[in-house]
């Protein structure tokens, strides 16, 4: 459970960033603003983090501001997971 | 961006332009279900709130000779501003002339709704029409007492320009090209030559993409470019294509190029503006563009720090050219084979690949850096049998399971609701194994309203009567859905949302089209009338989504919001 935010970045970094410096990818660098996560790399992710968390995200739970950074990916799973 | 509070008390211009919603008014309606099944290419609703690119060439050509112009992006406004008063607002505009385009048939009823609307506010003012449709009913259009000039072509910048100085000093429309107006003194419609048709767009129609940047401050812009009008491809339902430009525009030449100069002008405009690093272009009919108008446009998006460009192609683009591409942007091709079966592809007017050789394409794009490959199928061609539909979604599963993990994504899509007047299936549909419904546009316009878009299909195929392409789309587009969702290409939660919202709106439709058949548009709203208009609410006012992704969203970065009412 206290893993999420890890385990998310270490997802971003092998899937979307590869070749980067991983130093870049920040808790709070904008994913959707700096085109880290566009429309198939969400898709992709959330897709992670259902079979990841055995959690199931309806398409409004997907909101921008619900992916913007790790910290919001963090919550967004977290509320899910109290549920 | 052109922003305007509702407070301000007029919004003046020379001319202004209007793009109207497919159907006017389309908010609250209890007898017309409007979403189709699938979502476009580009993210729009089903009242197609994107305006052509004409309009921003025509902006610029006039602003550059002196004539001011406003574009008013009504459709676009109507879904962001749910309770605007479209009379009180329409009343506060001024201008020398409203211009409307009817490029594609689809906007039939809007088009023609609006001008009649403007001519109750604005009886003095001349409601002015133009685009590809526009051209092919021009003298159907005049029979409208609302419409007072079409301009044909498919470029009308000079004859615009010769007819607004017409109107300001009140002399004769007579030696205008491509111009039908009426007759002051008996009403009868005058139709001037047709005989503007330049071989190559230039420089002073370059869109200036630089207050469209500068307005977007945090979300990534979305804008398009194109290397031409007309096609020199025959794709059998396009009324752009090569013998549908021949066609309707009298022209032997189906393309006229934009000189590269005008291309270089137009990606300066986004050049040192922020939001350009962020920006995504959309470039319509790339396989239209020479190779030196490539190369240029290439250099602009480089020059410009462009973040991401997707390309439409006709062929497999070869390796070299593909290799510019990659190093000017973050690149995605976009695919239409239309079929997996070459021999309908080809009927389609493409076919000139197979699936193997575009695999092996694939292979070398994506090892060469190439960000994403977008592959279109079409449900409505020539000789497609439910069994070929079943059999294109086969292959689209085994082409996810090859490419799984990669950014390759087939995507399949019902040809609704129109064929293009003056595409060969159109004009010839026995050759093709066609029955057409609609010929006129009145034919078109009072399709639009329609209650179930299955009536609203102006064709059926040897092959697929309307009831099966609504059918097969909606069975074809779920297993597409499951496949992706099996392949972890979309979430569960969301693939679940999808496919129980279709199955909703599936019954609902074929019970809707079974009872208009049999009892009228009144049974159906006595007795769905409540249900159509909450679904039709919901998929308007609950944002938009296209296929690629298909989460409704708020959209406020495409190039064609242009328009804001605070």
């Amino acid at each position: 459970m206290q893993d999420i935010r890890p385990t998310v970045r270490q997802f971003i970094l092998d899937n979307f960033l590869q070749g980067e410096d991983p130093s870049n990818l920040t808790d709070d660098t904008e994913l959707k603003e700096s085109g880290i996560l566009d429309s198939l790399s969400t898709l992709k992710l959330v897709s992670f983090l259902e079979e990841t968390y055995k959690v199931e995200f309806e398409a409004n739970d997907l909101d921008a501001g619900n992916l913007a950074s790790l910290a919001s990916i963090e919550r967004l799973v977290r509320s899910k997971l109290a549920k | 961006m052109n922003s305007v509070h509702a407070s301000d008390p007029k919004i003046r211009a020379d001319l202004i332009l209007l793009h109207a919603p497919s159907v006017l008014d389309f908010r609250g309606r209890r007898d017309v279900l409007f979403p189709y099944v699938a979502g476009d290419s580009v993210a729009v609703s089903s009242i197609f709130e994107i305006y052509p690119l004409g309009f921003k060439s025509i902006e610029s050509y006039l602003k550059g000779h002196g004539v001011s112009v406003k574009i008013i992006n009504l459709a676009a406004l109507m879904i962001r501003k749910w309770d605007l008063d479209v009379r009180a607002f329409l009343s506060t505009l001024e201008a020398r002339a409203f211009g409307i385009d009817l490029h594609w048939v689809i906007h039939a009823h809007g088009s023609i709704e609006l001008a009649r609307l403007l001519k109750e506010t604005h009886p003095q003012t001349p409601t002015l029409f133009g685009g590809i449709s526009s051209t092919y009913f021009a003298r159907e259009l005049m029979e409208y007492p609302q419409v007072d000039l079409v301009l044909r072509g498919f470029d009308t910048h000079e004859p615009l320009m010769q007819l607004m100085k017409a109107l300001k000093s009140g002399s004769s429309l007579e030696g205008i090209p491509n111009l039908l107006y009426r007759d002051g003194a008996n009403g009868s419609t005058m139709v001037n030559e047709f005989s503007h048709k330049p071989r190559t767009i230039n420089c002073d129609t370059a869109a200036d993409w630089g207050p469209f940047l500068d307005s977007r401050k945090d979300e990534n812009p979305a804008m398009m470019v194109l290397p031409s009008t007309g096609c020199a491809h025959n794709c059998g339902w396009c009324g752009g294509s090569k013998d549908a430009v021949k066609r309707i525009m009298e022209t032997r030449y189906p393309v006229s190029p934009r000189v590269p100069e005008a291309i270089t002008v137009e990606m300066q405009s986004m050049r040192d503006k922020p939001a350009a690093k962020r920006a995504n272009i959309y470039t319509l009919n790339a396989y239209n563009f020479s190779a030196k108008a490539l190369d240029v446009y290439l250099a602009g998006v480089k020059s410009a720090g462009i973040r991401d460009v997707s390309y439409e192609q006709f062929r497999l683009t070869p390796m070299p050219v593909l290799q510019k591409m990659v190093d000017a942007a973050r690149t995605t091709i976009n695919l239409s084979p239309e079929s997996h079966d070459v021999a309908i592809s080809k009927l389609a007017g493409r076919g000139n690949y197979s699936m193997a050789q575009m695999e092996s394409w694939i292979e070398s794009a994506l090892k060469m850096g190439v960000y994403g490959v977008q592959i279109w199928f079409f449900i409505g061609m020539p000789q497609q049998t439910l069994g070929s539909v079943a059999d294109t979604v086969a292959y689209c599963r085994e082409l996810m399971q090859r490419f799984k993990g990669h950014r390759v994504v087939p995507l399949l899509t019902p040809m609704v609701p129109f064929l293009d007047p003056g595409c060969n299936y159109f004009e010839h549909p026995d050759d093709w194994g066609y029955k057409v419904f609609f010929r006129s546009l009145e034919d078109h316009r009072s399709a639009l309203i329609n209650p179930s878009w299955i009536h609203r299909i102006n064709y059926e195929t040897r092959w697929l009567s309307r009831e099966q392409v609504a059918n097969v789309s909606y069975d074809a587009i779920d297993e597409m859905t499951k496949a992706k969702r099996d392949r972890g290409m979309l979430p569960a939660g969301v693939a679940r949302g999808l496919l129980e919202k279709r199955a909703i709106e599936k019954e609902m439709l074929f019970k809707i089209s079974e009872l208009w058949e049999r009892q009228g548009t009144e049974a159906v709203i006595g007795k769905f009338g409540d249900e159509i208009q909450a679904f039709n609410d919901t998929a308007f006012r609950g944002g938009i989504a296209d296929q690629v992704y298909p989460i409704p969203r708020k959209l406020d970065n495409r190039w064609f919001d242009e328009f804001e009412v605070a």
